[in-house]
């Protein structure tokens, strides 16, 4: 029994993690046909936020000591402005261009980004411990469970149902859906391209810094890479979800999670340090399997 | 003279390097109802979206109200008053029909007129009422048909496009269709652009009748004058239907 | 018997492109062996190997209009494959022990070893591209992406096979300037060759308009998977002729940089059209080398000139955005280069035109004589989705 709840709970936190990343991902996906390359450095950004400049392999840490709201508030900020940034100056020109060409223009611009980040900072990874108080290990029933995988689950659950709530009641959210189903007809009916496609940036870029913090929390270090792997999940978690479907973004992250833990779990020792191969493996067999994903939306057909 | 409503001064509209619209003008006066006719890839309704803004004429002008509108975004057209029910009426299949309703209405001030507005709508249309929470997919065609209108009319649209209202309908409810249409004027003053296919339909509803052929008008007139069709005919084809012609062009 | 002799003259004349592209190619290297400046031989010997590559890539991309994210790990399939089979013939059961007992006792000669890794490649890209080309366009290129991280994942961690992320060393050089350009004009001939055949152009109208290809009897899966496989070979060849040219390899080369350049060398050159990877490797190898040298500092009269450590990739990552904002077709406008180069563009009239109406009237006109130059009539539907 025991085992059991440690394994829901590993997964759970886990596919949190990736669910909130699948919908940054997803939500930008939606109104723009935009798979956004650059997503995994608007994560590693959102980390990045927290220091200063400098070479050493002992990070300064600046907004990293600042209270932790605050200290949310100014790294979703950084990444925000960035996002934003990135949507003006690169993604709005492209907006009538294939899907092909705005993946390899994110693809640029998040390698942008990650030299920028390289020529501030140096390529080295630097240790960063925010709020060490989540890693102590809190009792429940029998088990001792870290703080930061209750607070993970906590957080996406929240942020799952303000977007929801967001999406459905308020004024923002209901143009954001109609335009991700057929934007031109939206704007006939005097939706604003740019404030729904602005939106959608600033939530997904909130998403990212959040994903960021949690991740830090977790491993400790920042290095410039943080955000790839981690983004690369996010991809696949809204392909074998459906793409254009946030359900089915959040289903995918889940998904992966409690595949991901599953295999943790049952792979020999020997072999563990291939599990992501696996997971992918696995994913690979799923579209197989059912190409368009996991959630048929009724617009799925025409999306992809 | 009274300006009127809408102004389209020969327009040309490209889509790559093949031309659509090729010098088309017309003039929708206020309070009128104007048909566009012609055969299918006429250019009809290429001509509607550049007037909504969607698409954008290479020459030519279109002013709403005195306004030039060329280059303005659609959305910019819409806040405008000029509000579009296109062809298969594109009702958002995951908003519910009250979501559908509402999304013209973020940009009106007024929010006490939506409101009102929407009450009305509502009286006008009981099936909508009924619905209001139900996802816009499952509509019946007729029902999605009524949500489009409904839907345009809540932009506070002074200037509706309507295009090809008829697709898909079976001929009972076109009818209904086209009552509610004419009672957008009546009732409310609205002025309408439509797109039609059937000459006979245009020539019942319409005070005056386009026909748009290849590009180009090839006729234009008052629809008691076209009312026998043979002029009608003659332009929409090409060629005369009554055979007394022998001129038969590509 | 006129006729005769005008088609083959004709076929010839009709697609100068790779001959073209070859010559370019030659009389680089031939500058270079002329001027017997050693660093100059390796720039070379390292852009010939690009072409190699990002012609490869450009089978695949540019034929069907899917991205590949994932080249560079089926470069380092090559790479390592190489080093299986020919490296450190004394140490290599110390290095890889993990290889099969037949491998480690034998050594394949370098020219063998390369093209078997490309085949080797080339039978992972198969495995591979059966399972993702059914997904959509936009899904395969996603799946590509993860092909890039699994592969670094599983290379970068199974040490007996591959030492790991250390680096391997002891492979013995084989590519030198001839064999790099032959490898190179093999490769544009092999891909000239596949987007005038049947098989090109049926995948080539999958890229324009899918439905309309798959209504018309074109099976998209299938022609993706051949392109795929084909730019998969010349990915692993290219990573067997880098093994033998620096000697050395690691698993962090054939990852998210690698990527990013060859993706930036074809989408500058042009992402459709051959002349455009070309042209795109000899461009941007050109920019980095002159932004490198920017980098360690330029004298003028007294002072040094330099810009910072970093300006390269930023250069590189702002040179491809601004293309694609400005000048969607690249550098080449997405048009192969022909000779003459008044047939650069395709105008109705002119003497390319009357050629083509005295060769309409001599003999049938085969399908290959629809490419070579002429532009794609745009799509007339837009997109509904987006603004």
């Amino acid at each position: 029994m025991n085992s059991a709840l440690q394994f829901l709970i590993d997964a759970l936190s886990v596919g949190s993690l990736y669910a909130l990343a699948a919908l940054g991902v997803g939500l930008v996906f939606g109104v723009l046909r935009l798979v956004n390359f650059a997503y995994g450095d608007f994560i590693t950004m959102g980390s990045y936020a927290l220091i200063v400049p400098s070479a050493s392999i002992t990070a300064i840490v600046f907004i990293g000591n600042w209270p932790w709201p605050l200290l949310i508030i100014a790294s979703a900020a950084i990444v925000v402005i960035v996002a934003l940034v990135c949507e003006y100056l690169v993604f709005r020109p492209l907006r009538q261009a294939p899907p092909p060409v705005l993946m390899i223009a994110s693809f640029g611009v998040g390698y942008i980004i990650q030299n920028a980040i390289i020529i501030i900072y140096t390529a080295r990874p630097k240790a960063v411990g925010i709020w060490p108080g989540l890693t102590e290990a809190v009792a429940i029933g029998d088990l001792r469970v870290p703080g930061l995988q209750l607070v993970t689950i906590v957080v996406a659950l929240g942020l799952l149902v303000l977007l929801v709530l967001f999406l459905k009641k308020s004024p923002f959210g209901v143009q954001m859906r109609a335009a991700a189903e057929d934007f031109q007809m939206a704007r006939m009916l005097g939706v604003r391209a740019n404030t729904v496609i602005g939106t959608a940036f600033i939530i997904s870029a909130f998403l990212a810094a959040i994903v960021s913090l949690l991740l830090l929390c977790q491993v400790g270090v920042i290095s410039f890479h943080m955000g790839t792997q981690l983004m690369l999940i996010a991809f696949i978690a809204t392909v074998i979800g459906g793409m254009g479907s946030l359900v089915g973004a959040v289903v995918g992250g889940y998904a992966i999670g409690i595949v991901g833990t599953l295999l943790q779990v049952l792979l020999p020792e020997n072999v563990r340090t291939f599990r992501d191969a696996f997971v992918f493996a696995a994913v690979i067999i799923i579209l197989l399997a059912r190409p368009q994903g996991l959630v048929i939306t009724r617009a799925a057909r025409e999306r992809v | 003279m009274i300006e009127p409503m809408l102004q389209v001064e020969d327009i040309f509209v490209h889509y790559g390097r093949l031309a659509a619209v090729r010098g088309v003008s017309l003039t929708v006066g206020r309070e009128e109802i104007i048909c566009l006719v012609g055969p299918n890839g006429a250019g009809k309704s290429t001509t509607l979206l550049t007037i909504a803004g969607v698409l954008t004429p290479t020459q030519g002008t279109v002013t709403f109200n005195g306004l030039p509108t060329v280059g303005l975004s659609p959305e910019a057209v819409a806040r405008l008053g000029v509000s579009m029910v296109p062809e298969g009426r594109r009702v958002f299949s995951s908003l519910t029909v009250e979501e559908n309703l509402r999304l013209g209405t973020y940009g009106r001030s007024d929010k006490r007129a939506v409101e009102r507005d929407l009450t009305r709508i509502y009286d006008e249309f009981p099936i909508l009422a009924e619905r209001r929470s139900t996802r816009a997919a499952k509509l019946s065609g007729g029902e999605q048909q009524q949500l489009a209108i409904s839907r345009a009319l809540l932009t506070g649209a002074k200037l509706l496009l309507v295009d090809e209202p008829s697709l898909g309908l079976a001929p009972i409810l076109v009818e209904r269709v086209y009552d509610i249409l004419r009672d957008l004027r009546k009732k409310r003053g609205v002025t309408l652009l439509i797109v039609e296919e059937s000459t006979e339909r245009a020539v019942d509803v319409a005070d005056r009748v386009y026909v748009l052929r290849r590009g180009l008008i090839e006729l234009q007139g008052n629809s008691e004058e076209l009312a026998d069709g043979e002029r009608l005919h003659e332009a929409y084809f090409g060629f005369s239907t009554t055979g007394t012609s022998q001129k038969v062009q590509q | 018997m006129m006729d005769q002799a005008l088609s083959r003259r004709s076929f010839l004349w009709l697609h100068t492109t790779p001959i073209v592209l070859s010559l370019l190619l030659v009389i680089i290297v031939l500058i270079v062996a002329i001027a017997q400046n050693s660093s100059l031989d390796r720039t070379i010997i390292d852009l010939l190997i690009r072409v190699v590559f990002v012609v490869g890539l450009y089978i695949f991309i540019g034929n069907s209009g899917v991205v590949s994210f994932g080249h560079t790990a089926f470069m380092m399939i090559g790479a390592y494959a190489t080093a299986w089979q020919d490296c450190c013939s004394m140490v290599k059961s110390f290095f890889m022990p993990a290889l099969p007992k037949l491998m480690l006792e034998t050594t394949v000669p370098p020219p063998i070893a390369t093209v078997t890794s490309g085949l080797f490649a080339a039978m992972v890209g198969l495995l591979v591209g059966a399972a993702i080309m059914r997904l959509s366009g936009i899904g395969a290129s996603i799946a590509t992406f993860a092909v890039l991280v699994v592969v670094d994942v599983v290379y970068s961690n199974w040490e007996s096979l591959t030492s790991g992320t250390s680096t391997m060393t002891g492979i013995p050089a084989f590519t030198d300037h001839w064999v790099a350009l032959v490898a190179a004009v093999a490769a544009i001939f092999v891909a000239y060759l596949y987007q005038i055949s049947r098989f090109g152009l049926m995948l080539r109208t999958s890229r324009e308009d899918e439905v309309a290809a798959k209504a018309s009897g074109v099976n998209v899966v299938l022609q993706r998977l051949i392109a795929f496989v084909l730019s998969a070979f010349f990915a692993g060849l290219a990573g067997g002729l880098y093994a033998h040219f620096l000697g050395t390899i690691t698993v962090a080369a054939f990852y998210l940089d690698l990527t990013f350049i060859t993706l930036a060398m074809l989408v500058i050159g042009g992402m459709n059209s051959l002349s455009g990877a070309v042209i795109g490797v000899i461009s941007i190898s050109a920019l980095i080398e002159v932004l490198r040298q920017l980098e360690r500092g330029v004298d003028i009269g007294l002072t040094t000139i330099a810009v910072p450590g970093g300006t390269q990739e930023i250069g590189l990552g702002v040179a491809m955005v601004l293309i694609l904002i400005f000048r969607q077709r690249g550098i080449t406008g997405n048009q192969e280069i022909t000779w003459p180069f008044s047939r650069l563009m395709y105008k109705p009239g002119g003497a390319d035109a009357a050629f083509r109406a005295r060769l309409a009237g001599s003999r049938r006109s085969s399908p290959s004589s629809a490419i070579g130059g002429r532009r794609h009539v745009s799509s007339v539907t837009k997109q509904r989705g987006v603004p």
